[in-house]
C-alpha cells in the first residue's frame, strides 16, 4: 500500500494538473475566483478507515461520487462535512450563509462542484496516462464518511488514495478529500502504470 | 437528404422511451443538432418536437456558445465523464429559459451515449430534472414535522397542567374536603389530615359534622345548606373542633360541584386554618384598645401641663401690666424684671420637659444601647450645672471611676444623670457637697448623693409619678416641673434598671441608678496563633470577653451563625491566607446584620493607601503591627469605653 517518493510526486503532479483544470473550469463559470490544491495524499486500506477518517468522527458530510470502468475501475469522491460544502456554495455563489443545512438547491450545487473537479482528475488522469475510462453519472449523498465510502461497495481488502484538496474562494479556505477507491488489483495497475510514466519521463 | 431525415427518424425512435418520463430530455450531435426532444421538454418550452429537432440547438438557445458550457460540453463528445449542470450556479435551467417561473430547482445532467446504430461515435443527452415538487414536499415534510413536534410540546404541557391541577389540590396549603350530596365526605386531603387529625380513612363516609364545636348556631348551618344546594357559593367561618378535642378556626369557601347538564352533583369545601388570624386579631384588639386608654391619660396629661403653662404666662404678664401703668421706683422695675425673667425660665424649662416627655412617651422608649465610659457620661451630665452649683456655694465631686464601663444609651443616661444633679444642686445650699460615685456593691451603678434638704419619707413613693406632678421649691425658691424623676425612672426602666431613693430629711439624698451590665465581646480574626494570644493578653486590663477565628471563612461562618449579632468590636487581621481582612471587612459591612459591628483593622502595611482603603470600606480604626498595648488599648476604648 505505501507510494514510493517517485509515486508520491507523479500522483501529485497529476493532481496538482486535475484541480487546475477543475479551477478553470469553475473560474469560467463563477464570478468569484477560485484555487485549488492538493496539499497531502495518502494511501490506506478500507479496514483501516475508521482510524484514517477519525478527523471525520460522526459528523454529517456530503460527497459527490462517480464510479468508473475501463482500465481500472474504482470509484471516486469528492468528500467534506456538511458545514464546510455549504461554506463552499456560500463562498461559490457570493450568497449569505443561511442554516447548515443541504436543500436541493445546494446540493445540486455541489454535486456540480463535485463533478468539475472529479471531471477534472479524472480527465487528466486518463489523458496522461493513456487510459480509457467508462463513468457512470454523478451520484450525491449525505451521510458519515464512513458510510459514505461503504456504499461504493469496495472489499475490506481494498485500496483508497486520500487526496486532501483546498478549495480557496476569495482568501477563504474550506476542505475536502478526493477519494479514490480500487480494489487491490486495480491499485497496484495504476501504481504500475505511473511508475510507467516516471520512466518516461526519466 | 432523405437519408438523413430516416436517420433522425431512427434516432427519434431510439430514444423515445424518455416520451414517457418526466424528465426534460434532448440529445445534440457532434454538431450541436438537436436529435430528439422529448414530451416534458415540449411541455416545459412550448418547442415542439417537429420544429427543433434536426436544428442546430444554438438556433434556440444561443447560451450554449459561451465557454462555459461549450467547453465542458465538447469534453463530453471527446469521452470525459459525464457533467452536471445546477440551476443555482448558473442561474437558469442550462441552457434554456423557462416560461415557468415556479419551476425553481433543477438540475442537468449531460453524458455521451453511442447510438445503436454505431455510426460516427458520441451523441450527448442532456437529462433535465425539475425537482421543484421534491422540494416542495421536503420543505412540507418539514413544516409538517415542526408542527408535529409543537403539537406534542403542546400536549404535554396540558398534561403538565391537569398533573399540577392535581397537584394544586393534593399540596394545597388549604384543606379541600369533597361531599356527595348528603354531605357524606368522599375525599380529603393531606392538608385536611394535618389540620383536622382525621386521615383520610377516617373521614371518608362520615358527615363534615364530625368537625362541629357547637359554636355555630344550627340556623347558620341551615342557611349554609340552603345556599349550596341552591347551587350557590357560601364563605364563612366556623369555629371547629379537631379529632384530640382541640379547637380551630377555620375559613371555608364551600362551592357545589356541577355536571355537564348544570345539575349538583358534589360540594367542594376549600378550608383554611385561621385560628393564628384570629389569634393576631386579638392582639390587634387588645393594642388598639390599650391605645385608647394611653390616649385618654395623654389627654388628662395635656389639660394638666396647659394649665401650668398658663400660669407663669399669667404672672409675666401681670409684670407687664405693672410696667405699663408706669410711675414705678426704678428699685422696683428691676426686682419686677428679674421676677418676670425667673418666671420665663421656668416656663422655658417646663417646655423642654414636656418636649424630652414627649419624645419618650411618643413612642416606648427603645435604648439604643453602647459601650460607654461612665466618667465621660457623668461629665457631660454635670457640665451645665457646675456654674449654677458654684453660684450656690455647693460643690459637685465626681469620684466615678476613672475606667468604669456601661451598656447604655448615653443620650438617655445622660438626661438621667443631668436630672439627677439638677435635683441635687436645687436642693443643696451653700456648702453642701453633691457626689457622684458607682456604687460599692454594683460596678455598673451611679450613685448620685447631695448633703442638701432630704425628703420626708411621705412622699418618697409619689416622686416618680408623671401624674402627682410633685414639684417643690429649691432652697433658692427654684421651681420645678415636676416631670424629671418620672422621666428619670421610665428611661431607667427601658432599660432594664431600677432607680432607688435614700434620703433623711434633714442630712440629704442619695439616687441609686443600676443598670444592666455584659461584658463586651470581642472578636479577634487573626491567622496567626501568636497574635491572637498578644491580643487577649493585651485585652486583659480592658474586662472584656473574646471570641477567636482563624480565618476569614470561619469568621463569617460564626458571624452569620449568631444571633442579634453580640459582637460589640472585631479586630480584623487584613493579611490572611484565602479571605483577606479586606473581604471580610466588605461582607460585614455589606451585610445589614452585621454592618453596625464595629472594626478595627490589624495591619503591618502602614501606607496611605491601606489606611485609606481601610476606612473607605467602613473600618473604624486600625492598629499598625507590632502590636503595642499603649496604642491599641485607647483606640479600642474609644469605640466600647
Amino acid at each position: 500500500m505505501k507510494l514510493t517518493d517517485n509515486q508520491v510526486d507523479t500522483l501529485k503532479e497529476l493532481f496538482n494538473v486535475g484541480v487546475g483544470r477543475a479551477a478553470a473550469s469553475l473560474n469560467e463559470m463563477l464570478e468569484s475566483k477560485v484555487t485549488l490544491a492538493v496539499p497531502s495524499m495518502k494511501t490506506f486500506q478500507f479496514k483501516d478507515i475508521t482510524e484514517e477518517l477519525s478527523k471525520y468522527g460522526d459528523k454529517t458530510c456530503f460527497a459527490v461520487s462517480q464510479s468508473f470502468s475501463g482500465a481500472f475501475p474504482g470509484s471516486v469522491l469528492l468528500l467534506m462535512p456538511i458545514e464546510s460544502a455549504v461554506k463552499l456554495v456560500a463562498y461559490l455563489t457570493n450568497e449569505e450563509i443561511g442554516s447548515f443545512e443541504l436543500d436541493s438547491v445546494k446540493s445540486s450545487t455541489l454535486a456540480e462542484i463535485g463533478n468539475i473537479v472529479i471531471n477534472g482528475i479524472m480527465g487528466t488522469l486518463a489523458n496522461m496516462l493513456k487510459l480509457q475510462f467508462e463513468y457512470s453519472i454523478p451520484d450525491y449523498a449525505e451521510d458519515t464518511a464512513f458510510e459514505l465510502l461503504k456504499r461504493e461497495g469496495f472489499s475490506y481488502e481494498a485500496g483508497i488514495l486520500m487526496v486532501n484538496t483546498h478549495f480557496n474562494v476569495s482568501e477563504r479556505l474550506v476542505e475536502g478529500d478526493f477519494a479514490y477507491l480500487m480494489e487491490m488489483g486495480s491499485f497496484d495497475s495504476l501504481m504500475n502504470a505511473i511508475d510507467l510514466v516516471n520512466k518516461g519521463l526519466e | 437528404m432523405k437519408k438523413r431525415d430516416s436517420d433522425i427518424e431512427g434516432e427519434l425512435r431510439e430514444f423515445s422511451a424518455f416520451d414517457q418520463v418526466a424528465l426534460g430530455v434532448f440529445v445534440l450531435d457532434h454538431d450541436f443538432k438537436v436529435l430528439f426532444w422529448n414530451r416534458t421538454l415540449e411541455e416545459w418550452t412550448g418547442l415542439n418536437k417537429g420544429k427543433i429537432v434536426g436544428a442546430n440547438v444554438n438556433e434556440y438557445f444561443p447560451e450554449f456558445k459561451k465557454p462555459q458550457y461549450l467547453h465542458r460540453i465538447e469534453d463530453i463528445f471527446n469521452g470525459a465523464p459525464p457533467a452536471i449542470f445546477s440551476s443555482q450556479l448558473h442561474g437558469k435551467f442550462m441552457p434554456l429559459s423557462l416560461p415557468n417561473k415556479t419551476t425553481r430547482v433543477k438540475q442537468v445532467t449531460v453524458s455521451s451515449v453511442k447510438t445503436a446504430a454505431g455510426g460516427d461515435g458520441y451523441r450527448v443527452l442532456f437529462v433535465m430534472q425539475d425537482v421543484s415538487e421534491l422540494t416542495r414536499r421536503a420543505s412540507d415534510y418539514r413544516s409538517m414535522h415542526e408542527r408535529v413536534v409543537k403539537e406534542l410540546a403542546l400536549r404535554e404541557e396540558a398534561e403538565g397542567e391537569i398533573r399540577k391541577l392535581s397537584r394544586v389540590v393534593e399540596q394545597n396549603p388549604a384543606a379541600v374536603m369533597i361531599t356527595d350530596l348528603t354531605g357524606s365526605i368522599e375525599y380529603v386531603n393531606p392538608e385536611f389530615t394535618e389540620i383536622t387529625g382525621y386521615s383520610y380513612e377516617e373521614a371518608i363516609g362520615k358527615p363534615p359534622s364530625i368537625l362541629k364545636s357547637g359554636h355555630t348556631t344550627d340556623e347558620e348551618y341551615k342557611k349554609l345548606w340552603e345556599t349550596i344546594t341552591a347551587g350557590e357559593i357560601w364563605d364563612g367561618e366556623f369555629l371547629n373542633v379537631k379529632k384530640d378535642g382541640s379547637r380551630y378556626w377555620e375559613s371555608a369557601h364551600i362551592a357545589p360541584v356541577k355536571d355537564d347538564s348544570g345539575a349538583v352533583t358534589h360540594f367542594v369545601a376549600v378550608k383554611l386554618d385561621i385560628t393564628e388570624r384570629k389569634k393576631a386579631e386579638e392582639v390587634l384588639r387588645a393594642a388598639r384598645e390599650e391605645a385608647e386608654n394611653a390616649t385618654a391619660a395623654k389627654d388628662k396629661f395635656v389639660a394638666l401641663v396647659s394649665h401650668d403653662m398658663k400660669g407663669p404666662l399669667h404672672v409675666v404678664r401681670g409684670y407687664l401690666e405693672i410696667l405699663e401703668e408706669g410711675g414705678l421706683d426704678p428699685k422696683l422695675i428691676k426686682d419686677i424684671l428679674q421676677e418676670a425673667v425667673s418666671t420665663c425660665d421656668d416656663m422655658s424649662r417646663l417646655i423642654e420637659d414636656i418636649l424630652n416627655l414627649n419624645r419618650i412617651k411618643g413612642g416606648e422608649i427603645r435604648p439604643k444601647r453602647n459601650f460607654i465610659c461612665a466618667w465621660d457620661m457623668t461629665e457631660e451630665s454635670i457640665k451645665s450645672y457646675r456654674l449654677l452649683a458654684k453660684n450656690k456655694g455647693v460643690d459637685i465631686i465626681n469620684e466615678v471611676p476613672r475606667y468604669m464601663r456601661m451598656h447604655v444609651d448615653k443620650e438617655l443616661i445622660v438626661e438621667v444623670v443631668g436630672n439627677l444633679v439638677s435635683n441635687a444642686v436645687k436642693f443643696s445650699g451653700k456648702g453642701d457637697v453633691i457626689r457622684l460615685t458607682s456604687s460599692d456593691k454594683d460596678d455598673h451603678s451611679i450613685v448620685v448623693s447631695d448633703t442638701g434638704v432630704g425628703i420626708e419619707a411621705g412622699r418618697i413613693d409619689t416622686l416618680f409619678k408623671y401624674e402627682e406632678k410633685t414639684s417643690t421649691y429649691g432652697t433658692a425658691g427654684e421651681s420645678g416641673t415636676g416631670f424629671g424623676l418620672p422621666l428619670v425612672k421610665d428611661i431607667v426602666v427601658a432599660h432594664g434598671g431600677k432607680v432607688r431613693l435614700e434620703s433623711t430629711y434633714g442630712e440629704g439624698s442619695a439616687f441609686y441608678v443600676s443598670l444592666p451590665y455584659r461584658r463586651p465581646n470581642m472578636f479577634i480574626v487573626d491567622d496567626s496563633e501568636i497574635i491572637r494570644e498578644i491580643l487577649k493578653s493585651l485585652l486583659e486590663e480592658m474586662d472584656v470577653d473574646v471570641i477567636e477565628a482563624a480565618s476569614g471563612e470561619e469568621a463569617l461562618g460564626r458571624l452569620e451563625g449568631m444571633e442579634e449579632s453580640p459582637v460589640d468590636l472585631m479586630l480584623l487581621d487584613i493579611n490572611m491566607p484565602g479571605m483577606s481582612g479586606f473581604d471580610v471587612l466588605k461582607r460585614v459591612k455589606n451585610t445589614s446584620e452585621l454592618k453596625e459591628i464595629p472594626v478595627v483593622i490589624i495591619t503591618g502595611d502602614d501606607t496611605t493607601e491601606t489606611r485609606e482603603s481601610i476606612f473607605r470600606m467602613g473600618a473604624d480604626d486600625f492598629v499598625v503591627k507590632p502590636l503595642k498595648g499603649e496604642d491599641l488599648i485607647p483606640r479600642l476604648r474609644r469605640i466600647i469605653g
